[in-house]
């Protein structure tokens, strides 16, 4: 038998120090990932006070000892997708996610094999905007999957949690995200100049 | 299955477990595999250096963003109006 342990409960200024102490030191990872969320600049600062704002209020339900920046993470993903999913209504969304499996593979094979060391080179050019416009073209979905895995390093369990959804799913996402994106990276790239003659993933 | 999609799903399958082995997903014994198949085969190689570079180049492309400053005093702010909202 288990006795409760009573623990002394802890004062609203205690946990909002605690709070402030722990949570906050992931307000720079919180922001990059609204940014790469909203994609810009002031709703991606809502986003996050909305967030932790949230976080807040939930604080008595997190556990300490466990993930905390996967916590809070969950709370942004959520919040965007309930708040400002909906509102945000530019034109973009290249692509989507009925893309076949053979297609992926399709865009593999695209460049030749001589092409592989060029695409390389060329892709290794592109200045960090051309990267970051590209992202933000990708369905949200993707986008998301994509930062945590690329940006973040999370683990596809992690980031299922994240995104409460099945980890086939993140597989998934992440891969036509990837496939998308590098379309895009060799078109920019071809667009620049950095690849000649047949280069670049346009038909 | 025509011949084309029978190589088309290899390919597929090859470029998930590349995906794998990049992202940390490999278990110890996948990884020795996949290392060993990278080094005696030219395509998948070709193919791992390139979305090797995707990962880093996003990550290179987005892990200078900072927050603005401040916003840390304005989330503190909220969180001191939250506070005492709570205790009235």
């Amino acid at each position: 038998m288990t006795e409760s342990v009573k623990e002394v409960p802890e004062t609203e200024a205690e946990r909002s120090a605690r709070f402030e102490r722990d949570a906050l030191e992931y307000l720079n990872q919180l922001y990059a990932a609204a940014l790469r969320m909203t994609r810009n600049p002031a709703d991606a600062e809502d986003l996050v006070q909305e967030a932790y704002a949230k976080a807040y209020a939930a604080f008595h339900q997190y556990t300490p000892g466990t993930n905390l920046k996967a916590w809070l993470y969950r709370i942004l993903t959520n919040t965007f997708i309930n708040n400002y999913r909906k509102k945000q209504r530019q034109p973009q969304e290249h692509g989507s996610e009925d893309i076949e499996d053979w297609q992926i593979a399709q865009a593999a094979s695209h460049t030749s094999s001589d092409g592989r060391s060029a695409e390389l080179e060329a892709l290794d050019h592109l200045p960090d905007s051309d990267v970051k416009d590209a992202l933000s073209s990708l369905p949200e979905d993707f986008r998301m999957v994509v930062y945590y895995a690329d940006v973040e390093g999370l683990p596809y369990k992690e980031i299922a949690e994240i995104m409460e959804t099945p980890i086939g799913t993140v597989m998934s996402r992440l891969h036509r995200g990837r496939r998308q994106l590098r379309e895009m990276l060799a078109d920019y790239a071809f667009d620049r100049g950095y690849v000649k003659g047949e280069g670049g993933a346009k038909k | 299955m025509s011949e084309q999609e029978c190589c088309e799903s290899v390919r597929a399958e090859s470029l998930m477990r590349i995906y794998h082995y990049l992202d940390g997903e490999l278990t110890t014994t996948e990884i020795r595999e996949i290392s060993v198949h990278l080094e005696k085969c030219p395509a998948c190689h070709d193919e791992y250096e390139i979305e090797a570079l995707l990962k880093e180049l996003v990550r290179r492309s987005c892990s200078r963003e900072k927050a603005p400053l401040g916003l840390r005093e304005k989330i503190q702010r909220r969180i001191a109006v939250e506070q005492t909202t709570w205790q009235i």
